[in-house]
């Protein structure tokens, strides 16, 4: 796993976010991630657990637990700002 | 502290993570900087999104795509029985599976690449590198190989067997099962080796079944990430291709 880390550096951004969250943009979000970080962000965020318990499983550092965290949430972020209201229905 | 302190800690803030001072400071910035608070709440939107996702069911016809593209031996072997696994408390086992399987079934990968190297019989170590041609070598690498490709098959049994409701139970008997009988074909050739070690027709043998094996679970573990990431187009994609290889 540690192979799939994703490192690169992140902005937080300008855009705004809806201030309702969508499930299926989130989803979709989700998708577009590096796997490190979606792998950690799911265990955390949708899972439950806890750092501890994440950087036992995968065999990483708490730390990089918390910084794989914080960079796919502020993707995710960045993802979802970009997406205009209504861009669901407008795919495909 | 500045915004750019203050976004190095957010996320950890959101969750309140921070020591008492620092969680302090960056209440205090946010409190003044409408920029960092609304990243504050974009952040905090975010995670409450996601802990609304719950678990995602893949669909059935799914699974008996997967049973499908794997193939049936000669000698069908009545199922085992299951042995007594604990139920998982949430999804998150099955992403410990995942992620160890993936893990796990890459290490075997790479091993089989490498017992598939010609290897010219009755070679010696001398003047060849790292003695890849040894059938010392050839015996650790394999014991290496078959040792991972246990612990890959266990996480994906865990998969399969704690079915807490993500799984389709039939489907997961059929995935099973049929997982079984590629293990005979497997049994089998690890003891044509073992009354033979020399054989290379043995050999051949129990690595193009490990081969199976293992792409049988990059299948499945690479369907079961898309689905679980939401991905149905992906899923179905890898699905369709899963019996190309």
């Amino acid at each position: 796993l540690t192979d799939a880390i994703d490192d690169e550096p992140i902005a937080a951004g300008t855009g705004t976010m809806r201030s309702v969250v969508d499930r299926v943009d989130l989803e979709r979000g989700l998708a577009t991630l590096p796997p490190g970080c979606r792998t950690v962000f799911v265990l955390h965020d949708v899972e439950g657990l806890e750092h501890r318990e994440i950087a036992e499983l995968l065999g990483i550092s708490d730390g990089t637990s918390k910084s794989q965290l914080h960079k796919a949430r502020f993707r995710l972020r960045a993802t979802l700002a970009a997406q205009p209201a209504g861009a669901r229905g407008q795919e495909r | 502290m500045t915004c750019q302190d203050v976004e190095r800690l957010l996320s950890q803030y959101v969750d309140g993570d921070l020591d008492a001072a620092a969680q302090a400071a960056v209440s205090s910035h946010i409190a003044t900087c409408a920029a960092c608070r609304a990243l504050a709440d974009d952040l905090t939107r975010v995670r409450n999104a996601a802990r609304a996702l719950g678990p995602v069911a893949p669909p059935d016809h799914i699974w008996l795509e997967i049973a499908g593209q794997i193939r049936l031996g000669d000698h069908p072997t009545p199922a085992a029985a299951p042995p007594a696994a604990p139920r998982p408390a949430s999804t998150a086992w099955q992403w410990i599976g995942l992620a160890a399987g993936l893990v796990l079934v890459t290490l075997v990968a790479y091993l089989v690449m490498h017992l598939r190297t010609p290897q010219t019989p009755g070679t010696t170590t001398a003047g060849n590198g790292a003695a890849t041609g040894s059938v010392e070598s050839v015996a650790q690498e394999l014991s290496m190989a078959l040792e991972h490709y246990d612990k890959a098959i266990a996480q994906l049994e865990l998969l399969a067997k704690n079915n807490d409701g993500t799984i389709d139970a039939t489907t997961a008997a059929t995935l099973q099962h049929n997982l079984s009988v590629i293990d005979q074909a497997i049994a089998e050739s690890r003891a044509a080796l073992a009354a033979d070690p020399q054989s290379q027709p043995a050999l051949d043998s129990l690595i193009d079944a490990l081969r199976s094996k293992v792409g049988v679970l990059q299948t499945t573990v690479a369907l079961m990430n898309e689905i679980r990431r939401g991905n149905q187009e992906g899923a179905a994609r890898v699905a369709a291709g899963a019996g190309k290889s």
